[in-house]
């Protein structure tokens, strides 16, 4: 019995430490959010928003329902940080076809993106929404795409 | 891209004429003969115009990722559907061909451009996708009035030409911007062509 008296506050200290580390703020919130996207020849996303709660779990599906070719039409997905320079983004992207227009330089500043898809593609990006609410800039990074309208916001709330 | 790049692009098509076009001396003009420069086609082989003798030919200046769909898309579409006429007409078939010239040769490598092709066109026995050295790219761009500028973005600003050569290698019409429509390239085709000179 003495035993069992002095594992019980051990257990549930363990038990209350393992509450504490699910809601520290760095772990993934709630359920992950779905999200399918649909790229096409015209340059458009058919999702332009999407809406979030600080630190939740994201899931995106791109897929590229274009007929072109993937070195003329290639689409992806790429979020981006807060604070990014769009003109400077797109800039260094459009010189970076050997990495799928994804520029190196600016890897601490994007937060997820896809594979480039060519016609009849997907892949599926998971990434956890950022804590600071605001509006966080998702595009295609193909040169002229997002200029073109191929762009949106994920919004966390 | 700025406004003012975008600005002056629309005022060129609008009006349809190059800014640099007073300035270049070289310009090609109806009844100029066709400059016969090396090329490279999808296939990776060489092309020439004069290889064309003995046929009409309709050019245009595209670049495969161009993402103004009135720019390039309209013209690589423009050339389909002419295509498509061509072939349904018994006076022109055989007698055409076209040629899309890339204004990017260091991204679109004949590889590139046969994919290119390969969506857009019936086939390529007569129609041809040309690419070459950047050099000579941008001269016979600037010879036929096509004004070509890299953008901020990393994309190309650029405007349009489209022209009908005759079988004689003599530029027979110009057509500025993207207004012109397969029909009126047909029209401008019958007129070159005349039915009664049809080789047998």
């Amino acid at each position: 019995m003495k035993n069992t008296k002095s594992i019980i506050p051990v257990a549930a200290l363990a038990v209350a430490a393992l509450f504490t580390s699910c809601s520290d703020n760095s772990a993934p919130v709630g359920e992950p959010k779905v999200v399918e996207i649909h790229a096409s020849d015209n340059m458009k996303f058919d999702v332009t928003e999407i809406q979030v709660k600080p630190g939740q779990p994201v899931k995106v599906t791109l897929k590229n329902i274009g007929t072109m070719p993937k070195e003329s039409m290639g689409h992806n997905f790429v979020v981006l940080t807060t604070g990014v320079d769009m003109t400077e983004f797109l800039t260094a992207a459009a010189t970076q076809a050997r990495n799928a227009y994804v520029p190196p330089q600016f890897a601490s500043k994007v937060l997820a993106h896809t594979k480039l898809l060519g016609p009849g593609e997907s892949d599926t990006v998971t990434f956890t929404a950022p804590k600071t609410p605001g509006k966080y800039d998702f595009l295609c990074s193909f040169p002229g795409h997002a200029p073109a309208g191929m762009k949106g916001f994920l919004i966390v709330n | 891209m700025n406004r003012l790049r975008l600005g002056i692009l629309g005022i060129t098509l609008a009006l349809g004429f190059c800014p640099a076009r007073a300035a270049e001396s070289l310009a090609l003009k109806e009844g100029s003969q066709v400059p016969l420069v090396a090329l490279e086609d999808q296939n990776g082989k060489a092309f020439r115009f004069d290889a064309l003798k003995g046929r009409a030919v309709v050019l245009t200046f595209i670049f495969s990722r161009c993402a103004v769909p009135t720019f390039c898309p309209a013209m690589s579409a423009n050339f389909r559907a002419l295509q498509e006429e061509i072939r349904k007409d018994k006076a022109l078939t055989g007698r055409v061909h076209l040629v899309s010239i890339s204004i990017d040769p260091a991204f679109d490598t004949p590889e590139v451009l046969n994919r290119y092709a390969k969506h857009l066109a019936l086939d390529t026995s007569d129609w041809s996708f040309v690419t070459g050295e950047k050099k000579t790219v941008a001269g016979l761009a600037a010879a036929f009035s096509v004004f070509v500028d890299t953008t901020a973005e990393g994309t190309i600003d650029h405007t349009l030409t489209t022209a009908l050569v005759g079988p004689d290698g003599k530029i027979r019409k110009l057509w500025r911007g993207n207004r012109w429509t397969p029909g009126e390239v047909v029209r401008e085709l019958h007129s070159t062509l005349p039915a009664d000179k049809q080789p047998n």
